[in-house]
Order: structure tokens, then sequence, then C-alpha cells
């Protein structure tokens, strides 16, 4: 235990002045620390990571680990601007200039999807979406259905008189739905104390 | 893993309500603990939150996203009663996310429980002598590999008889391999945890205390 202590105040000082002395006596330090130690001291701090996490887990109930952890990917990944948010909800985006556009509801091109054009009724048209979700119509083909379907379960569909609908953001649907089967959950525990 | 709205034969969606509806008492009847179900309730809503919460996480493979669904833990946790958890999840990701559809709730909801049970009687194979004590944490991950496989069965039986090809299951399989990958591991992990410590979290567990 010596030896870290030492360590560690070389740290310390290290961190206030950075000076070669020091330097050197810390690598000369760190060369007598041996492999044998460091797993050691590795396997101690994982050790007593683990124990806190069950002492703090264990007063509560067990899907509030994983909700936990989940909570916070989706919260990290909703939240950065960069990482792509990838959605599950199949969407048509309109018809501008013959061409019919398909995407995810993150705006990811949805690519490689059976689009499926009406009239009165009766099938028009079939064709596939390109990389950029895109299908060009024959030119004066007339329509007032389109349906884009792929082969993993997803559907839309699309009307001429179709306004915008209202859609709730996914983080305000995440944060009611949670806050709802959390309050579900303290009600219950509490009633039963 | 949702099949959306309008995709599936009206027969199909008079069937997955049938069948969800009779899995819900058939778990509600197995589950030894209706004396003190509502002492389950804050267990039941907090995987049921977890499973609501896992859809949002995505992962791109190819042309399409595959998501988690955490239904294999469930099974693990709840036992029987992970399809209770099942169905709320599944109203509540159509309702807030627009994952899924009204009409194919049913057949959605039965293939989430038939998987959540498939992982729950799997899991409880760690007591049998074939078994050690200590393969809990494989038995974890090859449960949620199965009730993946046993979800995508269901929703590609249910495409195929609505006149999709049956090459449906297939490609299916394929995009969700690292999903079951990821999500074994994840509750494999989850699994090992709690089962370190002296309060019991798996449901045949708390089912000797009882």
């Amino acid at each position: 235990m010596k030896k870290y202590r030492i360590l560690f105040k070389y740290i310390m000082k290290l961190l206030l002045k950075l000076r070669v002395n020091y330097i050197l006596n810390f690598f000369k330090n760190v060369s007598q620390v041996t492999a044998k130690n460091v797993s050691q001291v590795t396997t101690r701090i994982i050790t007593l990571q683990i124990k806190s996490l069950k002492r703090s887990a264990a007063g509560i109930f067990p899907g509030l680990l994983l909700l936990l952890i989940l909570a916070l990917t989706a919260i990290l990944v909703l939240f950065s601007g960069s990482a792509p948010v990838q959605a599950h909800e199949l969407l048509i985006e309109g018809v501008t200039e013959g061409k019919v556009s398909a995407s995810f509801d993150d705006g990811t091109p949805a690519i490689q999807v059976d689009i499926l054009v009406y009239h009165e009724g009766e099938l028009q048209y079939e064709g596939r979406t390109d990389r950029q979700g895109a299908l060009e119509l024959p030119e004066g083909m007339e329509w007032d259905k389109i349906e884009a379907r792929d082969n993993y379960g997803h559907r839309a569909l699309y009307t001429e008189e179709e306004e915008d609908t209202f859609r709730l953001p996914r983080w305000a649907g995440a944060l009611i739905g949670l806050s709802f089967l959390l309050l579900v959950a303290a009600f219950s525990g509490y009633r039963q104390k | 893993m949702h099949i959306a709205d309008g995709l599936l034969e009206p027969e199909v969606v008079a069937a997955g309500f049938a069948l969800s509806a009779a899995l819900a008492v058939y778990s509600l009847k197995n589950s030894q603990d209706r004396e003190n179900f509502s002492a389950l309730v804050p267990r039941i809503s907090m995987v049921t939150a977890a499973l609501f919460i896992s859809s949002l996480l995505n992962i791109p493979v190819g042309p399409t996203t595959v998501h988690f669904s955490f239904v294999g833990l469930a099974g693990i946790l709840l036992g029987p009663l992970s399809v209770l958890a099942v169905i709320v999840s599944l109203i509540m990701q159509l309702l807030l996310f627009n994952h899924g559809g009204f009409s194919t709730l049913g057949m959605n909801a039965a293939n989430f429980a038939l998987a959540a049970l498939t992982a729950h009687y799997l899991f409880q194979l760690r007591r049998s002598q074939l078994f050690r004590q200590s393969w809990h944490k494989y038995l974890a991950f090859l449960a949620v590999a199965a009730a993946t496989l046993v979800k995508i069965a269901g929703a590609s039986l249910a495409l195929y008889y609505s006149g999709f090809p049956a090459g449906v299951g297939l490609s299916l399989t394929a995009v969700h391999l690292p999903i079951i990958l990821a999500e074994g591991l994840l509750t494999a992990a989850v699994v090992i945890i709690l089962m370190k410590g002296k309060r019991v979290f798996i449901y045949e567990e708390i089912q000797d205390l009882v």
C-alpha cells in the first residue's frame, strides 16, 4: 500500500508543478510496481465498483438498473446532434417534380422500398426507391394514393389531400411514457409501505 | 419488429388478437402470485419502462433499422407476468412513438409475449441436472437469442399468411443478428449482476421465497 501512496503523492506533485526530477522519480516508482501488483489493484477497483453498484441497486427494483442504462443511452443518442437517430416509422415525404421520396421519420432515406401508385383504387405503377429514397414516376401519371412498403413490416400511405398531421417529438413521448410508468411504480410501492 | 398497420390480412389480424388474449389469460392463470399481485406492480412497471424505452435504441442494418426489445430479459425477470409488461409497453409505444399499428397490435403483442415466455422457460433449464449452476449467464444469452428468433418467426409467419414471400423470415433474421448479439450480451451482464447480490430478482427465485 505504501508504494501506491508514494505514487499518488508523486502524481499530485506532478500536477502541481511539473519538474524534470519529479517525472524521473515518477517513472522510477512506476517501474517498481510490478505487473502482478497492477493486476491486483485493477481487480480491487473493479470488485469495489461492483460492490457499490450492487449496494445501490439492491434497494430498488431490478428494471431500474437496465432502465438507467437505456435511458442514458437514449438521451445521449436523442440529444447528440452528430449521432444518427434511427427511427422505425416509414414515411412518404411527398411527390415533387414527378418524384416520390420515402424516408424514415428521422430523415434517413428509405432505400429499396416498394412503391405502389394507385388511381381510383387501381394499381397504376410499381417500383423501388433508389439510394436517395426516391422513385421517378412516369410522365403524366395520375394518382390519388401512394403506398410504400418494405420487407421488414413497415408501411406508409400518402394521399393527395393529406395535411401535415401533428407528431409528438420522440423525446416528449419518451418522457411522458417513462414518467407515467415511474409514477405507477412509485405510487404502488408507496401504498404497500 | 413492430408490424405496421395495413400489412396483415383481416384473418391474421383476428388471429393475432385472439392469440394475445389467450396468452394474457394463460399467463395470469399460470403465475402463482395472484394473491400478492399488487406487490409486483412496481417491478412489472419498471420492466415495462425498460421495454418501452428500448425501442428508441436503433441500429442501422443494411437498408433498414432494427431496435432492441428486451423481451428476453422481461421473461427472465417477470416469468409469465412478462406478457402484461409486453402488452402495456406495446400500447404505449404505439400511442407515443407511432410504432406498429392499431390493427396489428394483437399480432405484435402475441409475438412479443411468446418470445418472453420462451426466454422464461428456457432460463428455467438452469435448474435442471443438465446444466451447472454457474452456466446461468450462457443460458441467459441463449434464452434471449431464442426469444428473438421466436419473435422473428412469429412476425414472418404473420406476414407470410398475408401474402409476403417466405424469404422475409430469412432477411429479418439476417438483419436481427446484431440485435441478438448485443441484447444477449447485455441481458447476460444484467443477469450476472442481479444474481450476485443477496436480494433475489429472478422470477423463480422470488417464487421460492413466497
